[in-house]
């Protein structure tokens, strides 16, 4: 039984340590309370209390709106990061660590940021023991609700609206012109992932919501039923399929570090009427991707450029 | 002292000392003077978070984990009489894992939140699968061991695919949740977990530890099992079920590891032969510091990225395994 | 005893459904291309037609990759079966495949894109590896070749190379990739790829069939195969490297698909017997039956979207063999 008094001990002694750490743990979650001022939000969890003026941000994917108005959170998604439309505005943010949740989780503690935006429901709950967290579902609002809505976050309504009014503004301006040059012609979106197309309408970004929704041009049939009139995001379509799914104008990207040749090599891809055309424009991912402010405009551009120049 | 005893210290302290060495490491490193300022309740309020709600629960769980699939290995070489058996070789894993699969895919949770179903789906998943392949391995109402492990590795692998099928079908254009998923976050590392798996094991492997007799026997064949007056069947069916209950706790915290029940017992024997009273303890220290050890390896080798510890334990247990079957007989 | 039917009557039918399914494969696929249509691509091709683009850009090469891939994986599961003496032996299971995929890792790793060729040859050295590895471990160890323990220690190195894979792929980006390798698809194949695989297949393919009564001596265990005067080291090795190309080539064009290799010599065996001769012929032709068959599948079940030929083979793998494995005896040991 000498094993037994062994076994007793050293259960004993865990115990021991254990309740020693659980004591300090508890003991130490008693700090000082908040004495600031604070606001309570309206969040897609219910009622969080938030800074009234938060100036230490962090945010694990939502970028552009919080620049567009001026704001520059402290740590953010290098997903985000490596928008070129975004360039300009972002120096000096520090990127989360996307193969480690504890660097990252570590860095955001260290960081001792004061609100926290998150697109991840399944972070919350690590978020908000550091800092008061906002989670915002991501596709539940317009991008235009979505911007007014980070915007009130901290207190830049005002200037959020302004921007918008001036987007709506440019994009009317452009409007007759890309119409004059593009006029019934069918216009849509291919994406190249490994092994995979997808097909997208105005609910995807990729300047869908400009093309259809602002510029009100026209889709190919089944792109405009499915995906414009009707609620689906992207579909994921065979080769066989790509000349039913694109138009007279094909909108093209590839994800980076994908091999497009299986598209781009093959004869059908080769014998679209808008490849064989030159109506193809080419985007870059990872800036065509997002659907902030600051990309809707930079896409719009790009877009415009493309149009008119083609036009020619 | 005896050898076996001091064996047995030397493997607590060794265990502690890895402990400690997990606390310190990892992107934000913690001194000694910082460790003492958290206990008195000092320290900084980023330091206490990454210490009281990232890194300690984390290694905790670590730790747990390693009992956990420790003992189950014991259990399962044991009652079916085959020193290869292990969790993730049985396919035990592969259904809770899939069950997991099943439940993140409807159910975009974290794993960090207690949820009863998590537990309950992963048990579930790894019963089914389980009996499924008992009942296969019975061919003219015998069972071969060798037979179990070949249904295992065989339904293993199709459960493995379905799930990996499973995940990929995911509309990973959803990117919220698959950076969640990149990141890790499957590892359930929150003070809920821990306390959930601490009780149940001390539960179930304290009994573990009582019918250390009874495993004895098995060791000893089934004719000898009889004269003893053990009832093996009943036997059998209440340490496999224990086996899979632990197995599935671990993997629905998100530690689904192959190889850690198959080595874990392994080690033990080699240290302090086969009589389970001994052994049993000795496999729940061996678990502990092997998977303490890999989560140390997991969380520095490159930093500050990680290595998701199924990784590490593969890419080391992979190798010793291969080396013990070529070593044996 | 259960009868068994003639192996001419089984290849006769078998192959009649072959040409079934090709041509299913080729009227059939993720969009409608009426029938008429179909004709005329075949026979009046105009380059400037999508349709007829679709039939013989797409689906032309990828039936025929279907034929050769699926005769491929089941020949080289029944041999292996045959020189293992374990009827759950199977590229996969072996981790041969496992070792393919490791070897691309690493390879689209460092360059981010390869041709075809190159892909195969990195194929083949990673299955050679892990081929290397499993049955060195047999070898080192004892003489006897103990199924169990061959199937375990496949079932490590397989373990072992994915998981490696993965942490490669986590580290050097190339994680989308490879995860889509992983679920198969012969989606990809075209007639250049073909051009270099084909020949390569069809040779490995013959071989093998040269092979089989090698094989069956070899299942009949070591002693008695080297009683009857075989060589026997020089047999295995011979017929490994017929298997390994058959899975480098098929890993290259399709990934790495499960279940295959286990499957359709099981049910051939249930319908003519266990003798090698007769099973890896048959496997063969059944093989590219199974193969179309589960690729019309994943063109039709989700269109115009295709579903992964490996899941498809997982889905009906599972239960299938289960079903078989209780049916038990034949076939077991």
């Amino acid at each position: 039984m000498k094993l037994k008094r062994e076994l007793k001990k050293l259960g004993i002694g865990l115990l021991m340590v254990c309740s020693l750490v659980l004591i300090a743990g508890c003991s130490s979650s008693s700090k000082e309370q908040e004495s600031k001022d604070t606001k309570i939000v309206q969040t897609d969890k219910g009622e969080v209390e938030i800074p009234a003026n938060p100036t230490r941000i962090v945010s694990d994917y939502y970028l552009g709106e919080f620049l567009a108005v001026d704001t520059k959170p402290i740590i953010a998604s290098p997903y985000a990061l490596e928008n070129p439309f975004l360039a300009d505005y972002i120096e000096g943010i520090e990127p989360l660590n996307i193969t480690s949740a504890e660097t990252s989780l570590e860095m955001i503690a260290q960081a001792e940021p004061d609100l926290i935006v998150t697109i991840t429901e399944a972070d919350y709950d690590k978020y908000s023991k550091i800092a008061p967290t906002v989670y915002i579902e991501d596709g539940k609002r317009s991008d235009e609700e979505l911007f007014e809505y980070i915007a009130s976050l901290v207190n830049k309504e005002e200037e959020a609206k302004q921007y918008m009014d001036d987007f709506y503004a440019k994009a009317n301006e452009m409007k007759p012109a890309v119409q004059d040059v593009v006029k019934d012609q069918t216009v849509s979106i291919v994406e190249v992932w490994p092994q995979q197309i997808y097909s997208m309408g105005s609910h995807f970004a990729r300047g869908g919501t400009i093309l259809y929704d602002l510029w009100d041009l026209k889709a190919p049939e089944v792109v405009q039923k499915e995906m414009v009139d009707g609620d689906e995001a992207y579909k994921v379509i065979s080769l066989e399929a790509l000349p039913e799914y694109t138009g007279d104008y094909i909108l093209y990207g590839v994800l980076s570090d994908t091999e497009p040749d299986f598209v781009e090599d093959s004869a059908i891809w080769n014998n679209l009427p808008a490849v064989k055309d030159g109506q193809v424009m080419p985007y870059q991912q990872v800036a065509f991707m997002h659907r902030d402010p600051i990309s809707l405009n930079g896409q719009m551009d790009e877009l415009y450029a493309f149009f008119t120049k083609n036009g020619e | 002292m005896s050898r076996k005893k001091r064996l047995i210290v030397i493997l607590i302290l060794l265990l502690a000392g890895l402990v400690v060495l997990d606390l310190h490491s990892g992107y934000t490193s913690i001194s000694w003077q910082q460790m003492g300022d958290l206990l008195t309740g000092k320290a900084s309020r980023a330091l206490s978070y990454t210490f009281f709600e990232l890194r300690l629960p984390r290694i905790l769980i670590s730790l747990l984990v390693g009992i956990g699939l420790s003992v189950s290995g014991v259990l399962l070489q044991s009652v079916t009489q085959n020193d290869m058996a292990d969790p993730g070789l049985l396919g035990i894993n592969a259904g809770s894992g899939l069950m997991l699969a099943l439940f993140f895919v409807f159910f975009k949770q974290s794993t960090d939140q207690f949820s009863f179903w998590l537990v309950v789906l992963s048990f579930i998943g790894a019963l089914l699968v389980f009996v499924m392949e008992y009942r296969l391995a019975i061919v003219y109402r015998k069972m071969h061991p060798k037979r179990l492990l070949l249904m295992g590795v065989a339904i293993s692998l199709g459960i493995s695919s379905l799930t990996t099928m499973l995940m990929l079908k995911m509309p990973d254009q959803d990117y919220a949740f698959v950076q969640s998923w990149l990141t890790g976050n499957i590892w359930g590392a929150s003070w809920e977990n821990v306390i959930l798996l601490t009780i149940c094991f001390i539960l179930l492997i304290t009994y573990v530890f009582y019918r250390s007799f009874t495993l004895n026997v098995f060791d000893l064949g089934t004719l000898t099992a009889t004269a003893l007056g053990v009832d093996m069947k009943k036997d059998s069916k209440r340490l496999l079920l224990i086996a899979i209950v632990l197995s599935s706790l671990c993997c629905a915290v998100g530690g689904g590891l192959s190889f850690v029940g198959l080595i874990c017992p392994h080690l033990s024997r080699k240290l302090v032969g086969s009589n389970h009273r001994v052994l049993v303890p000795v496999s729940v220290l061996i678990g502990g510091v092997l998977l303490v050890a890999a989560d140390i390896v997991s969380r520095t080798l490159l930093l500050p990225n990680e290595i998701p510890i199924g990784i590490v334990a593969t890419v080391i247990g992979a190798p010793y395994f291969l080396y013990l079957l070529v070593k044996e007989k | 005893m259960k009868k068994t039917i003639s192996p001419i009557v089984f290849l006769i039918i078998t192959s009649i459904a072959v040409v079934f399914a090709a041509i299913l494969s080729v009227f059939l696929g993720s969009t409608n291309i009426s029938a008429h249509e179909v004709m005329n691509a075949l026979f009046a091709f105009d380059a400037n037609q999508h349709n007829h683009l679709a039939i013989m850009e797409l689906r032309i090469p990828r039936t025929i990759g279907d034929i050769l891939v699926g005769a491929s994986l089941a020949c080289a599961g029944a041999m292996m079966q045959g020189i293992t003496r374990n009827p759950l032996a199977d590229c996969g299971i072996l981790g041969i495949n496992a070792g393919a995929s490791f070897a691309l890792a690493i390879c689209l790793g460092i360059f981010s894109s390869v041709n075809f060729g190159f892909s195969v040859l990195v194929s083949f050295l990673g299955a050679i590896l892990a081929a290397f590895l499993v049955f060195g471990a047999m070898f080192v160890g004892h003489r006897k070749m103990d199924t169990g323990r061959l199937v375990l220690a496949g079932l490590a190195i397989s373990m072992f190379f994915t998981s490696l894979a993965q942490g490669i792929s986590l580290f050097t980006n190339t994680g989308q990739d490879l995860a889509f390798w992983s679920a198969g698809g012969v989606a990809g194949i075209r007639m250049q790829q073909l051009k270099f695989a084909s020949p390569l297949i069809l040779i490995a393919l013959i071989w093998a069939l040269f092979l089989s009564k090698k094989v069956g001596l070899l299942s009949l265990g070591e002693e008695a195969a080297q009683g009857l005067g075989l060589n026997v080291k020089r047999s295995m090795i011979e017929c490994l490297i017929a298997v390994l190309i058959m899975a480098a080539c098929s890993s290259a064009l399709a990934g790495p698909i499960a279940f295959v290799g286990l499957l359709v010599p099981y049910v051939v065996r249930f319908f003519i017997g266990t003798s090698y001769e007769k099973v890896i012929p048959g496997s063969m032709v059944l093989g590219a039956f199974f193969m179309l068959i589960a690729d019309i599948c994943s063109r039709l079940i989700n269109a115009p979207s295709e579903t992964p030929i490996g899941l498809i083979f997982a889905i009906i793998g599972v239960p299938f063999f289960i079903i078989l494995a209780r049916k038990g005896g034949r076939g077991f040991e």
